[in-house]
């Protein structure tokens, strides 16, 4: 090996650990790449949250329609237009109906409902500074309890805050969890 | 006083515009003396549900197709009808003319997708294709034009649909039978040629016409014609919507047209012969005149009829054409058609009047079989329609030509048909059909057959 090549890999074994040191620091630029930091201190942690749950429902009405009868004068293009007699206000605008009076049918509309169907408590994945979870028996020092979960959808008021007890709904459903961005 | 004034004015408008924050009771119990706390909690109540409803909106305009160049509008259709057809019955002159037993067919009649709009200025535009085949695909209307021009009213240039046959200018979505007559297919076999057309309608819609310069060769597949003779015809639709009542929405109407056509074709090509399948979709074209070889034009001439009272509607077309030839003989062939359809649900066959032609169906009650959110079963019944069509055409007038010869020259049939319209978009049809073809005019060697079909459809 000559005096070339063990100075290249000095150099290259410097480079490497000036990445990994400045993996630890905020993401920087270095050179032509963007480094980021070192995340092996920190753990993620499982946050219970409830959410509200929509479902769609149909519904069906049941609508009543006029199903007109056809004619083959044009009488009752007088209808449009017709200046009421008061002397005869029961039969103002009768003049012009045909003699056959249209048919009414009921039928059923079928109508789709988006409701909501409860809540449902599901999980987050929060990142914390720290080491290890377990929180029953003391475990590690940097472990901070997991925050009990407050339904998203109860909002109170800043002025009723002091008022009001904060809802905590244990976790009942256990079917998704998802990972938050961060 | 110009101060106390001002003054007023900023005490009203500062009194107002929270109390406009607030619905109607909120202020009410707020200018009451009721609690400010809960008149806030509803507001946030509100703010919630539309933020909710503005990330619903972005979410779904993530969606939206919007079309490539500014002040263009794009609205995008297809179709899927799905068929099936069999043939229970049939003799040995059906199987000769299909080459061979009919064989039960399963799969598609149309997969059409398509897009048409209207671009900057007074310009539209559609193109739109058929996948039915899919190593064969075919463009049916593709068109640019032009629309409000004076006196041309709307001026089509490309593939479009030729103006003659009522039961050809009805759209496929809207037929009441699975497969078009006789002589509406055989003369005008897959409708569209390369054109140039002038559309237009009375200001009180009473009157439509379309006339216009085709090329009398089917593109669809090509993409092209290729030959020195021009194989140009003129052919046009005058059409009157003489009855449409109003008062009801259209239930009753009546509508009478004639339309023709003059082509000068290129001898013993292809747009010399008529011909078309039994009403049904089989291998072969059971009636034909085959290729004429010295034919250097015909005429065509037709008469259409529709009578629409309520649910029931009735509809009749006559057709005769006129082949020239080289030595001066003049072939006479023709057919006919009429049907009756019948709602039994009460609904109506909607008419356009500016295109003279039939319009979408509505059902009154769409079909739908759920469970509604307290547990019980709910339906709908859809529209439902029967129908019966009898069907003729006699091209026997060419076996009078020296030296020609066709396979199957006059067709009698009669159609039973029944729909079932779930929703406008969607519907059922089925058909049993029963006929006969001579093969040579002569009565001797008739083929005998009855073919059932089946039609799933949707259109977007």
């Amino acid at each position: 090996m000559n005096k070339i090549n063990i100075i290249s890999t000095i150099t290259a074994l410097l480079l490497m650990s000036q990445v990994s040191w400045a993996g630890e620091k905020a993401c920087s630029d270095k050179g032509k790449k963007k480094v980021c930091p070192d995340s092996s201190n920190k753990v993620c942690e499982a946050v219970p949250v409830t959410k509200s749950v929509k479902k769609s429902a149909y519904e069906v009405e049941c609508k009543e329609i006029c199903i007109p009868s056809y004619t083959f004068s044009f009488s009752l293009g007088k209808l449009c237009g017709l200046k009421c007699d008061t002397k005869d206000e029961k039969n103002c605008g009768r003049e012009g109906q045909p003699k056959k009076c249209g048919r009414v049918k009921t039928v059923k509309v079928l109508k789709k409902v988006d409701g909501k169907a409860g809540e449902k408590c599901t999980y987050e994945w929060k990142i914390r500074d720290g080491k290890g979870c377990e929180t029953k028996k003391g475990g590690s020092a940097a472990v901070t309890p997991a925050p009990q979960p407050v339904p998203a959808a109860t909002r109170v008021p800043a002025k009723a805050a002091t008022k009001v007890a904060p809802q905590i709904i244990q976790p009942v459903v256990f079917r998704s969890f998802t990972v938050s961005d961060q | 006083m110009k101060n106390g004034l001002w003054s007023t004015l900023v005490a009203f408008l500062g009194f107002c515009l929270p109390a406009s924050l607030l619905a109607a009771d909120d202020y009410t119990t707020f200018v009451n003396g009721g609690s400010v706390a809960s008149s806030l909690d509803t507001l946030a109540a509100e703010l919630d549900a539309q933020a909710e409803q503005i990330a619903d909106l972005q979410s779904a305009m993530k969606t939206k197709v919007d079309s490539g160049s500014s002040g263009s509008t794009m609205k995008v259709s297809g179709r899927v009808h799905a068929d099936y057809w069999g043939y229970p019955a049939h003799d040995l002159d059906a199987e000769a003319l299909e080459g061979g037993n009919p064989q039960n067919k399963l799969g598609f009649r149309r997969v059409r997708f398509g897009v048409a709009g209207n671009l900057l200025g007074n310009m539209r535009y559609k193109i739109e294709m058929d996948w039915a085949n899919p190593h064969e695909s075919a463009f049916k209307d593709v068109y640019l034009g032009w629309r409000d021009l004076p006196l041309l009213q709307t001026l089509l240039v490309g593939n479009q649909k030729r103006p003659y046959g009522l039961d050809h200018l009805n759209s496929s979505r809207f037929n009441v039978f699975l497969e078009r007559p006789f002589i509406i297919e055989a003369y005008n076999q897959d409708a569209r040629r390369w054109g140039l057309v002038s559309y237009g309608v009375s200001e009180d819609q009473g009157w439509n016409w379309r006339y216009g310069l085709y090329n009398s060769r089917d593109i669809s597949g090509s993409g092209n014609y290729v030959n020195d003779h021009g194989s140009l015809e003129f052919a046009g639709r005058l059409a009157s919507t003489f009855w449409y009542d109003e008062a009801s929405g259209g239930r009753g109407y009546g509508h009478f047209a004639v339309a023709g056509t003059h082509a000068e074709v290129d001898e013993g090509s292809t747009e010399t012969r008529f011909r078309t399948r039994p009403e049904a979709r089989t291998s072969n074209r059971w009636l034909t005149t085959d290729n004429i070889a010295d034919a250097t034009s015909y005429d065509m001439f037709a008469l259409e009829g529709v009578l629409n009272f309520g649910p029931v509607q009735l509809v009749g077309e006559v057709q005769n054409a006129w082949t020239t030839l080289n030595s001066g003989q003049q072939v006479h062939t023709h057919g006919a058609y009429a049907y009756v359809s019948y709602f039994l649900t009460g609904e109506h066959m909607p008419w356009k009047r500016s295109s003279g032609t039939l319009d979408r169906i509505k059902p009154h009650e769409e079909f739908f079989m759920v469970r509604t959110a307290d547990g019980k079963t709910a339906r709908g019944i859809g529209a439902w329609q029967l129908a019966a069509r009898w069907s003729t055409a006699d091209f026997s007038d060419v076996l009078t030509i020296p030296g020609h010869s066709a396979d199957g020259v006059i067709a009698n049939s009669f159609t039973l048909g029944v729909n079932w319209y779930r929703t406008a978009n969607a519907r059922v049809q089925f058909n049993y059909i029963i006929g006969d073809i001579d093969r040579d005019g002569t009565g001797a060697n008739v083929a005998n057959y009855e073919i059932i079909g089946s039609r799933f459809m949707v259109d977007f």
